[in-house]
């Protein structure tokens, strides 16, 4: 079964002087092996696909199926439970909460619904195998931008989800910590998660299996 | 790990803002609870200077009906008099059920018992209807002669005694306290009072009035036959000419009430603005606080965050700040104000007394949740914006 559908996907602003269609009529489909590169120009759409996918932006036609459900005609509670225990979200930049320790923002989206079981160990499991296992009871300010980059990758693998979602997961990092962040992403991959991946970068675009173009909100697949 | 120790983290984390926050919650409880505490102790006091009084009407010589009613509200010990024949003027008059008098001496610096001079009041044990009660209430019994009957806040020394112009006197009842002037009188008989004016005398400090304590008298108190009305007594006796200023009971009642509103009405709008002023001062920090802080809400929103599960962490941190300050604020006014009552109405100059414990404890709790409402109220606003927001524009928006 597919993890990723979509449907004549599409997201149109109209906030604006005129109606600004972000993603249009988009259909492609996410498998488990799959790990998918997007790249395209700044305001193509690619950011807003990444948004309908997971569930955080409603799209004005046109659905999003994760594992079977669709996520896009869901309420905030369901939609919001498929997102924390069936997507990994990797979002650009620094996105860890500065007062609480590297463990604790790992072991925050499986506090966020209730579950049975013990986080820390698992946490714990997920910092050693991003190679920063030594960290775990550090400030994120003390982190290094690679070493904050493996922190987010370990928080979105916490509830084992079954597609990975990263937005431009290397804009800010030198290339050799590039290429360890994007040879997790393999590892994961190849331990059965899809890979949703968005980037500026030819480099790291390499690392997936298909490639994609977003241009003026069209879905293009790349073949050899 | 949960929302609720998030919020403690995020507040401890920033201790200068929150302790802001606190404090401007903390000074609302405050005013709220003292405020309170000061409203309700006024219209105590007001209600037992008329039980206290315990007459319907009180009779006093001609221009000094100031002086007496500042002996009642304020404290200030007087003394002024007028022929005893006064009495047989009065009786004759319709409506009167029971008819007493009192005589008035004020001590000087040296009484020994107190701090402040003294109202030093003699009474008719056989014709009085308005002490008596109390002391009945306070010993069961009565007074006898060479016996004290004391306020609340008189002094007491050795072995239940209280001196005066060098001498000790038994203490035969200690009424409670009243909240007017009365806490500070002593209360005897007629004989005694004798006993007490030729002391000071010896003592140098001679009474104008110990020559005509048995012709002379203070006050006529007056209580009026049950169902007549008062206003009416008092017309015949102002008609009548009789040299007297006439002190109705309800009219000191009603002239407290006028004072105290002003005061009061000023007390509640200040809590108001203050209240307003809190609401707005934390609803801008919020807000502040929430658009520094969005990529932080957007990151928990890619976590799997509900829109509710945001809008209850700012909720959350509200509440705790809420919380604190409120508790802060009314336990400090408890501190600050409930030991220095007596203080407080001697500056006001109006009768002042306490609550109960119950009342003091509903006035604590109702301060406690007015003062507790204005952080989730203020915050608010914020939590639906947050609620409302689009992750990914929030994202950008925090970076």
């Amino acid at each position: 079964m597919s993890v990723v559908e979509t449907e004549s996907l599409t997201k149109v602003y109209s906030g604006g002087v005129r109606p600004f269609s972000a993603v249009s009529g988009v259909d492609f489909t996410i498998n488990e092996e799959d790990f998918i590169s997007v790249m395209g120009r700044s305001g193509s759409g690619k950011s807003t696909l990444l948004n309908l996918v997971a569930g955080l932006l409603r799209p004005t036609s046109g659905s999003v199926s994760i594992n079977g459900r669709k996520i896009s005609e869901l309420d905030d509670r369901s939609g919001s439970f498929v997102r924390n225990s069936e997507i990994g979200y990797v979002p650009q930049g620094q996105s860890l909460l500065g007062n609480i320790t590297v463990i604790e923002n790992v072991v925050l989206p499986f506090t966020l619904f209730k579950r049975p079981g013990e986080p820390y160990g698992r946490a714990k499991d997920l910092l050693e195998r991003v190679g920063v296992g030594d960290l775990a009871d550090s400030r994120p300010k003390n982190l290094s931008g690679g070493e904050q980059r493996r922190v987010s990758v370990a928080r979105a693998l916490m509830n084992s989800p079954s597609l990975l979602i990263a937005d431009e997961p290397t804009s800010d990092l030198d290339l050799e910590t590039s290429s360890q962040v994007m040879e997790l992403f393999s590892e994961i991959n190849r331990e059965g998660a899809a890979v949703l991946m968005v980037t500026h970068e030819p480099d790291t675009a390499n690392y997936g299996n298909r490639h994609f173009t977003m241009d003026a909100g069209k879905l293009t697949e790349r073949t050899a | 790990m949960n929302v609720r120790t998030l919020s403690v983290r995020n507040l401890s984390r920033r201790p200068f803002r929150t302790v802001g926050l606190i404090t401007v919650v903390a000074v609302l409880a405050f005013s709220l609870f003292a405020g309170s505490l000061l409203e309700e102790s006024l219209e105590n006091g007001a209600e037992n200077v008329k039980k206290r009084l315990g007459a319907d009407v009180m009779l006093v010589p001609k221009g000094s009906g100031y002086d007496a009613e500042a002996i009642l509200l304020k404290g200030e010990p007087n003394a002024f008099y007028m022929d005893k024949t006064v009495v047989d003027e009065i009786v004759k008059f319709k409506g009167i059920s029971e008819v007493t008098t009192q005589f008035y001496l004020t001590t000087v610096s040296d009484a020994e018992c107190c701090d402040f001079p003294v109202q030093l009041i003699s009474f008719d044990p056989e014709t009085d209807f308005t002490v008596t009660p109390w002391i009945e209430a306070s010993n069961g019994g009565g007074i006898g002669h060479g016996e004290l009957v004391v306020g609340s806040a008189i002094s007491l020394v050795g072995d239940n005694q209280v001196k005066l112009f060098g001498n000790e006197f038994p203490v035969a009842a200690r009424l409670g306290k009243s909240g007017t002037g009365l806490d500070t009188s002593i209360y005897m008989t007629q004989e005694t009072m004798k006993d007490v004016a030729k002391l000071a005398n010896d003592r140098g400090y001679p009474s104008p009035a110990l020559d005509g304590i048995d012709s002379q008298i203070s006050t006529v108190l007056i209580k009026a036959e049950p169902g007549y009305d008062t206003y009416l007594l008092v017309q015949d006796i102002r008609f009548d000419g009789v040299n007297v200023d006439v002190i109705k009971s309800t009219n000191i009642t009603a002239g407290l009430t006028q004072q105290m509103g002003s005061l009061i009405g000023y007390v509640k709008v200040f809590e108001v603005m203050l209240w307003l002023l809190a609401v707005v001062v934390l609803g801008v920090l919020f807000s502040v606080s929430v658009n520094e802080r969005k990529k932080e809400f957007a990151t928990f929103r890619m976590m799997g965050a509900t829109r509710r599960k945001l809008s209850s962490l700012i909720l959350g941190e509200s509440s705790l700040v809420s919380a604190a300050g409120a508790l802060l604020g009314a336990a400090l006014a408890a501190l600050f104000v409930l030991p220095f009552s007596d203080s407080i109405g001697s500056a006001i100059g109006l009768p002042y007394l306490a609550p109960s414990l119950s009342a003091i404890a509903s006035m604590f709790v109702l301060s406690v949740a007015v003062a507790f409402a204005i952080g989730p109220l203020a915050a608010i606003w914020s939590a639906r914006r947050i609620g409302r927001s689009e992750t990914h524009s929030m994202f950008t928006e925090g970076n």
